[in-house]
């Protein structure tokens, strides 16, 4: 009886199981809300940045990426940046970004800069079950977890909390708790004629001025920094006299860091390592961080006496984050760091264009019945306007970047509609086609009206 | 904590867990209790003075009966005891609002302006179907139909027993108490059926319910600038919405109660499929319907009088039930609506009798339920008065249309109702032809539990994140 209930109770997880992989497996998008369009961006066939920063909001926050160009160009090492730091994270849900990145292997990618910190997982209430929490924390992140919070020097009642919220959120994500409806979404979009929700370019490559948020948290928090300079002034105080106190001892997880410097570099990618400058002490586990100097590249930047330029508490919008003008600052000065670091390699050079093969596809064809030209491209980049160019000759244009413009089009490009995040049509009408034959066609997307890629040149061979 | 939470799953479990490993009865019965009582005081912990009381003067009142009884002394003072605190609680937490504000406005009308005090009370969940327990126990006490329990600590298990406690069945003691007398046998669960009731209930609340509250939500909302059919489609919307949110919880609570050995009465039989509203009433909240019938319609007089005698219990039953559900003249005015039209039905059986057009019979009770749901739900009688017209004449008080999803664009609202509601009603009339039932019994029974797994994974995946309160929890 019992070995007959223990086999049904099996039955019955592995029913649940597989419609859960079932469910993983149609599902191809980071799911979040705001920041899917951000971590998409990164894997996007035209995504050229080789140097990307992660993180949190702190550095999220901190890091232009234009400045940062900007300064490295300066020192002689050009390079192309995107801030993909994202609110919210800890140390974990960072390496899950990695992981995640690593996994789809942008091919422009040379260089992460990462934001080291504390592999404390407290509690966030506002946090509980929201989509953010849910995707990161997939099974496979699970005994990472737990052997953070088995080393971690916290009370065992906190632990036990926090291991319990890291169980319920892995739970919630093997089963793809509450995802149905958006997985449904975004399979059917195409279908529906819909773009995916919430699909914008981001801004400034990433980055995104902390004054433009009114949360009422964040205010909290600024409004308590500017209204204690006196405190903050003595915590700088304390950093300087004590760097490392007793109390943020103990802790790291040094298995997980080195799992994850190795991922990085197991594909070509080189880790650089950066602990923010703050205001505040929550980095526990910041001496485990000192024993690794010589197997990472560390950039210690929380020492108000070396840092000195970052520690102008006129630059913090509040203890944790810069302010515009900081961002600024800072930027620059990791630029300065980083090109100083004596070890460090000359990047690889970007790749060539032309992009991959299946990187765009266009075709066009010809309706029979009433001679209306359909165009339609698939495997779209993520981002940008979709256009096609019909032209009764050839050209063999360069544009710049290895991009070769093969139609002769005068008129106006002619938009094609995004039926989903990775195809777009439109119907031509047979009076608006070249009257000669054969005539070509071909498709290009444009991102803030600079191109990005172009299809191979379709021929049509018109019967008109 | 509701069913439809994931902290309520870790909680069953654990509740289940230990409930099964203990050995003896009476241990098991104490475990029980605490967990009903921590389940209970997971709302509001003062809460659970409330109940405590209403078990101890209950259970007190009916032993004081039985006594009285016994030595031939009086009964009625411990009745009237009873009902006193009991009604008396339920007004006050309940009713004491409503009637405040009613005494306002109605001197208000006569230009003799008052303040109302400014007392806000907090409605405990689930107060009134506590409330109606326990007082159908002293009555049925009183009427010599039951032997009052000795048993102080098996009574307030019965009174909180976790699975009915917030939003129902309404159980009878006649029907639990017996229960608890015997010790419960793990081999005569059937756990895959307990199992398949709670799943069941599962996808009608969490996932039914809840995905098909969003588009009835916004047009109840505001309902002046919507069209007659998105008016018609958002009571339809509605009508489903409740009756899965409500039969849903009730087959969990059946479910749950039956993984833990007890069996609680069935609350729903395909209401919608009722051929008139009589039948209608036999088949949703049963639990509530019966506890009217027993201890308020009979109470009144019943039928035990003329026609008209009849009649006007039936409205008076009917206007208390649905005052039962809110102090709201909403309620009032759904209660007469049924009322009405269970007097309607009557005289309809007494000119032409039993079984006449059994469609257009089904419609027309279809029609005025889905009419009575409107002021049910309606946020004010303005919004009921505008929905009411666009039901009956079909006249569109806006232009906006309702937005339901549909998986292609070009879908007019006619095809994207189709695309919901087909699947849905043919689900409905095959779980009432009990084929759900004959394919469990066919299908061997290890590809049962692989199927509830999947099941269970798929209903999880389509639930909404942030669960939706039962609607019957704020009765």
């Amino acid at each position: 009886m019992l070995s007959r209930r223990i086999l049904h109770t099996w039955l019955f997880l592995l029913g649940m199981g597989a419609m859960a992989h079932g469910l993983h497996t149609l599902d191809r998008l980071p799911f979040w809300s705001w920041s899917r369009s951000k971590m998409a961006m990164a894997t996007a066939p035209e995504f050229d940045c080789d140097t990307i920063f992660l993180g949190s909001s702190r550095m999220f926050r901190a890091m232009r990426p234009e400045i940062f160009d900007a300064r490295m160009a300066e020192l002689g090492q050009p390079c192309k940046s995107y801030n993909l730091a994202l609110a919210g994270l800890r140390r974990h849900d960072v390496a899950w970004i990695g992981h995640w990145l690593a996994a789809r292997r942008p091919p422009a990618i040379r260089r992460v800069v990462i934001e080291l910190h504390s592999y404390d997982q407290h509690v966030r209430g506002g946090q509980w079950m929201t989509d953010q929490e849910i995707e990161m924390h997939p099974p496979s992140m699970l005994p990472d977890r737990l052997g953070s919070l088995w080393v971690s020097p916290r009370s065992w009642g906190q632990r036990v909390h926090q291991a319990g919220y890291a169980l319920v959120h892995t739970l919630a994500n093997t089963l793809a708790l509450g995802q149905g409806p958006r997985i449904l979404d975004d399979l059917s979009a195409e279908a529906r004629g819909v773009a995916r929700p919430k699909v914008f370019v981001p801004r400034n490559r990433g980055w995104e001025e902390f004054g433009e948020i009114r949360l009422e948290h964040v205010m909290r928090d600024r409004k308590h920094f500017l209204d204690n300079p006196a405190a903050h002034e003595t915590i700088v105080r304390e950093m300087i006299a004590n760097p490392i106190p007793p109390h943020l001892c103990g802790g790291f997880n040094v298995d997980s860091l080195r799992a994850e410097a190795s991922a990085w570099r197991a594909i070509g990618i080189e880790p650089i390592f950066v602990i923010m400058p703050t205001v505040c002490r929550d980095f526990y586990g910041r001496d485990g961080v000192v024993g690794m100097k010589p197997e990472l590249r560390i950039l210690e930047l929380d020492n108000p006496v070396a840092n000195r330029a970052l520690y102008d508490l006129e630059l913090f919008f509040d203890a944790s984050h810069y302010d515009v003008r900081g961002a600024e600052v800072f930027s620059r000065e990791l630029a300065t760091r980083l090109a100083a670091l004596p070890e460090s390699p000359p990047l690889p050079p970007l790749p060539t264009r032309p992009l991959p093969a299946d990187s765009l596809r266009a075709v066009a064809e010809l309706d029979a019945a009433t001679g209306n030209l359909r165009i339609s491209a698939t495997n779209l980049p993520f981002a940008g306007d979709v256009v096609a160019m019909i032209a009764s000759e050839r050209a063999d244009l360069a544009l710049g970047d290895g991009l070769i413009l093969g139609v002769a089009a005068t008129g106006r490009p002619r938009p094609l509609v995004r039926s989903s995040l990775y195809r777009a049509s439109v119907e031509v009408p047979a009076d608006q086609l070249p009257a000669s034959r054969p005539f070509f066609v071909q498709v290009g997307t444009l991102l803030d009206g600079k191109p990005l890629s172009l299809s191979a040149v379709v021929t049509v061979p018109t019967n008109r | 904590m509701i069913f439809s939470e994931p902290r309520f799953l870790l909680f069953f479990l654990v509740v289940f867990g230990v409930h099964w490993a203990l050995r003896q009865h009476a241990t098991r019965k104490l475990w029980l209790l605490g967990a009903s009582l921590y389940f209970y005081g997971c709302w509001d912990w003062r809460f659970l003075f409330l109940i405590l009381g209403a078990a101890t003067v209950d259970w007190f009142a009916a032993g004081r009966m039985q006594a009285a009884r016994e030595r031939g002394g009086a009964l009625r003072p411990w009745l009237v005891l009873s009902l006193v605190y009991n009604l008396g609680t339920l007004g006050f937490f309940k009713y004491f609002g409503f009637f405040v504000d009613s005494a306002v406005a109605f001197f208000d009308w006569f230009g003799l302006p008052m303040s109302a005090p400014a007392l806000q009370i907090v409605l405990p969940v689930g107060i009134s179907f506590f409330t109606f327990q326990t007082m159908s126990y002293t009555i049925d006490v009183y009427r010599g139909q039951l032997r009052p329990t000795t048993r102080y600590l098996d009574f307030v298990l019965y009174v909180s027993f976790f699975p009915q406690l917030v939003a129902g069945p309404i159980v009878r003691a006649i029907d639990f108490l017996p229960q608890l007398d015997a010790p419960r046998r793990f081999a005569n669960v059937d756990v895959q059926r307990a199992l398949g009731q709670f799943l069941s209930g599962f996808v009608k609340k969490a996932v039914v319910a809840d995905l098909i509250a969003q588009p009835s939500d916004a047009v109840f909302a505001a309902p002046g600038e919507y069209t007659a059919a998105s008016i018609w489609l958002a009571v339809v919307c509605y009508a489903i919405q409740i009756y899965c949110d409500f039969s849903g919880y009730s087959d969990m609570a059946i479910g749950t109660a039956r993984l833990l050995g007890y069996e609680l009465r069935d609350n729903f039989r395909f209401p919608y499929l009722a051929t008139s509203i009589t039948d209608f009433w036999r088949r949703w909240h049963m639990s509530l319907s019966s506890w009217l019938r027993d201890y308020l319609y009979i109470s009144l007089g019943g039928n035990r009088g003329g026609r008209w005698f009849t009649h006007r219990n039936l409205l008076l039953t009917m206007l208390l039930g649905g005052l039962w559900h809110g102090a709201g003249w909403n309620f009032v005015v759904w209660g007469a609506i049924h009322g009405l039209a269970l007097v309607g039905h009557k005289e309809w059986l007494r000119r032409v009798g039993e079984g006449r057009l059994p469609l257009l019979s089904r419609l027309i009770t279809l029609y005025l339920v889905l009419l009575a749901w409107i002021f049910f739900r309606a946020t004010s009688f303005g919004d009921a008065w505008t929905m009411t017209q666009a039901y009956v004449t079909w006249q569109s008080p806006g232009g906006k249309e309702l937005s339901l999803w549909s998986p292609v664009p070009d879908w007019g609202l006619g095809a994207r109702a189709a695309a919901i509601f087909v699947p849905l009603v043919l689900a409905h009339v095959l779980a009432a032809l009990g084929t759900a039932e004959r394919l469990r019994r066919w299908l061997p029974s290890w590809s049962i539990s692989l199927l509830f797994g999947a099941i269970a994974a798929l209903a999880l995946a389509f639930m909404p994140l942030q669960a939706r309160p039962f609607i019957y929890f704020q009765f």
